[in-house]
């Protein structure tokens, strides 16, 4: 007899009707694989330690405020899973350790991504009042605060690769224009390439994954 | 991104600290009323900030700008680790006085 996959939940402050949910979405798409799968949910407008609630054994993390708005079983090839609200995203260290690229890809897909927000609106200071109060609107707002960001990292190659997702409108790579002053932002995608050695779009733009390992 | 503001005279001293990253923007207006506004020094204390970003970066750029059309005077002063390394990286070196 073939034995169910385990689901093994660590929960962070976050209430057991809502992690019996989880793992009931979690058996029904993981159905026929064998072996414990360890999630660990944290509740992102308390949690104060993302480190710690990345610790092992958590292979996939879980902010349950964006547990209405996504769907939290990550790719099979995923090694290591975080889903977090756009609100946490903008209050934790998601970046942690990886720093530079992650950073900003996160900053990417919470300003241009969820919160649907043009950086060329920075370039005066009459802009960034604009830009600042639209922002503070939206992180507000649970229609794009809610929102989950995603970060996956897999194993690739003689490499990692480390995907970011988020649920705004995507774009076209071709699209991106020069910023039009340092002020205005836009160097966020240079920093990147400069980061990692390859990366790759899709999900018409809403997901980035960045290749890093020997060139 | 935390910060406090002191006046001294003409001077406007301004400590940050923590991290300044994407997630400030919100507060880069009120950051620039209250730190360029007035006074002919802009001091910028940095020794408690312990990473910046790109956005972080285009609040220094606001600075700058800020600053040249008052005709002020910006310092800044004790960044350490990655955040020299990236100031000095995107040439904020020539823009503004390090000390």
């Amino acid at each position: 007899m073939t034995q169910a996959v385990h689901i093994a939940i660590t929960s962070r402050g976050v209430e057991g009707t809502i992690i019996e949910r989880v793992r009931g979405d979690f058996a029904r798409r993981l159905a026929g694989m064998t072996g414990r799968v360890d999630v660990t949910i944290f509740d992102g407008p308390l949690e104060t330690d993302l480190a710690a609630a990345l610790a092992q054994p958590a292979l996939i993390c879980i902010d349950a405020q964006c547990l209405d708005r996504a769907d939290p079983v990550p790719p099979r090839s995923a090694i290591l899973s975080l889903m977090v609200s756009t609100a946490t995203a903008t209050r934790l260290d998601v970046a942690a350790e990886i720093r530079y690229a992650v950073q900003e890809a996160i900053g990417n897909a919470v300003i241009h991504g969820n919160l649907g927000l043009d950086g060329a609106m920075r370039a005066s200071m009459e802009e960034l009042r604009l830009f600042a109060a639209a922002m503070e609107q939206r992180l507000a707002d649970p229609v794009h605060a809610c929102l989950p960001i995603t970060v996956a990292a897999t194993h690739h190659e003689d490499g990692v690769a480390i995907s970011v997702e988020d649920r705004g409108a995507g774009f076209h790579p071709s699209s991106v224009r020069a910023p039009v002053s340092a002020a205005a932002g836009g160097l966020g995608l240079t920093i990147i390439k400069k980061c990692c050695r390859e990366i790759v779009f899709s999900l018409d733009g809403r997901r980035i994954t960045m290749i890093f390992g020997a060139a | 991104m935390q910060y406090t503001t002191r006046r001294d005279g003409s001077r406007v001293e301004t400590a940050l600290s923590g991290r300044l990253t994407f997630a400030d923007a919100g507060q880069f207006p009120q950051f620039l009323d209250q730190a360029v506004k007035g006074g002919t020094v802009c001091d910028l204390d940095l020794s408690a900030l312990t990473f910046i970003d790109s956005t972080g970066m285009s609040l220094f750029v606001h600075v700058y700008d800020a600053a040249q059309a008052s005709g002020q005077k910006v310092i800044m002063r004790n960044a350490k680790g990655s955040v020299a390394d990236t100031l000095r990286r995107a040439s904020f070196d020539t823009l503004f006085e390090f000390k």
